[in-house]
């Protein structure tokens, strides 16, 4: 019988290694697809899951078992890719002409996949409603759990997927339009 | 657009793709940094290395200066004994010193037999 997350994280807690690499195998595809929506860039992307799951093993002490092992992640995984737009926004304050120059080298959108244009809208959203959408919508979280996973309240969170898909809208109709 | 269209869409756009091999890659690549950090918070060389260290080094300033301290009051004795020496014989026989050498015995001085 597999055991329980819950199980695994009190193992990993009292030092068996073993224990955290299978929580580590059993929640890297949730992590590295979380982080690649944040992010945009699959190389990003494997940087903040391996930041993820060592910020995670540091923390073990504080999971309690109320909410679910891989919400408690979530919280992790969103919080690093939080922080890391925040150093992204100051690097891209130093580099702004090299990125206005990267823009204009992007796939216009008539010649992107379907996949990718739902990506490219998904970053043109602001970090924190870009996490809320991922989280319920992508990930199937409900607006509970979403606001445990994103340290805010409720109407925080249904407001920002409101927000967003309100964006997202406009924006995958307007690449639909364009193809 | 409504909703239902965008959550399909949403739900449909896949992520990037990985074989067995990375995800394996992956996983291990975790652990290897796991077990560097607990290694750079577990062992003396961390930090507690350190910290013996500059202690040892203070320790050793603290022993070497307590030798010179020593040894400086020692060689000013020594130094200051011929001086001693000489104002007590100098006392004693006024205006008859004549010639004062030392040696390794000590101190020696001629004494004149008349003024």
């Amino acid at each position: 019988m597999r055991e329980t997350d819950a199980a695994l994280a009190r193992r990993s807690r009292e030092g068996d290694a073993a224990a955290f690499e299978l929580l580590v195998r059993s929640h890297q595809r949730m992590i590295h697809s979380l982080t690649y929506r944040m992010t945009g860039s699959p190389a990003d992307a494997e940087d903040l899951a391996q930041e993820t799951f060592l910020r995670a093993y540091e923390q073990l002490g504080s999971f309690r078992g109320e909410a679910r092992f891989s919400t408690w992640l979530y919280r992790i995984a969103i919080n690093a890719c939080l922080n890391w737009r925040q150093r992204e926004n100051r690097r891209s304050q130093v580099y702004a002409a090299w990125a206005e120059s990267a823009e204009a080298l992007q796939t216009p959108a008539e010649a992107q996949s379907p996949d990718e244009q739902v990506q490219t809208a998904l970053m043109k959203l602001p970090p924190k409603q870009r996490a809320a959408i991922v989280l319920t919508v992508c990930d199937g979280l409900d607006h509970r759990e979403a606001a445990h996973a994103l340290g805010s309240s409720v109407a925080t969170v249904a407001w920002r997927v409101f927000a967003a898909k309100a964006k997202l809208k406009r924006l995958l109709a307007k690449s639909r339009s364009d193809e | 657009m409504n909703d239902s269209e965008l959550q399909d869409m949403l739900k449909a756009a896949r992520t990037p793709d990985h074989d067995q091999a990375y995800w394996d890659a992956s996983a291990e690549q975790v652990m290897r940094n796991l077990g560097r950090r607990r290694l750079e918070h577990a062992t003396p060389d961390g930090w507690l290395g350190p910290i013996a260290w500059g202690s040892a080094v203070a320790l050793a300033c603290v022993a070497i200066g307590f030798g010179i301290g020593h040894g400086d009051r020692g060689a000013v004795a020594r130094l200051l004994q011929p001086e001693q020496q000489l104002r007590r014989e100098w006392a004693v026989v006024p205006q008859r010193l004549g010639v004062v050498m030392q040696d390794e015995h000590g101190l020696h001085q001629l004494v004149a037999d008349s003024y």
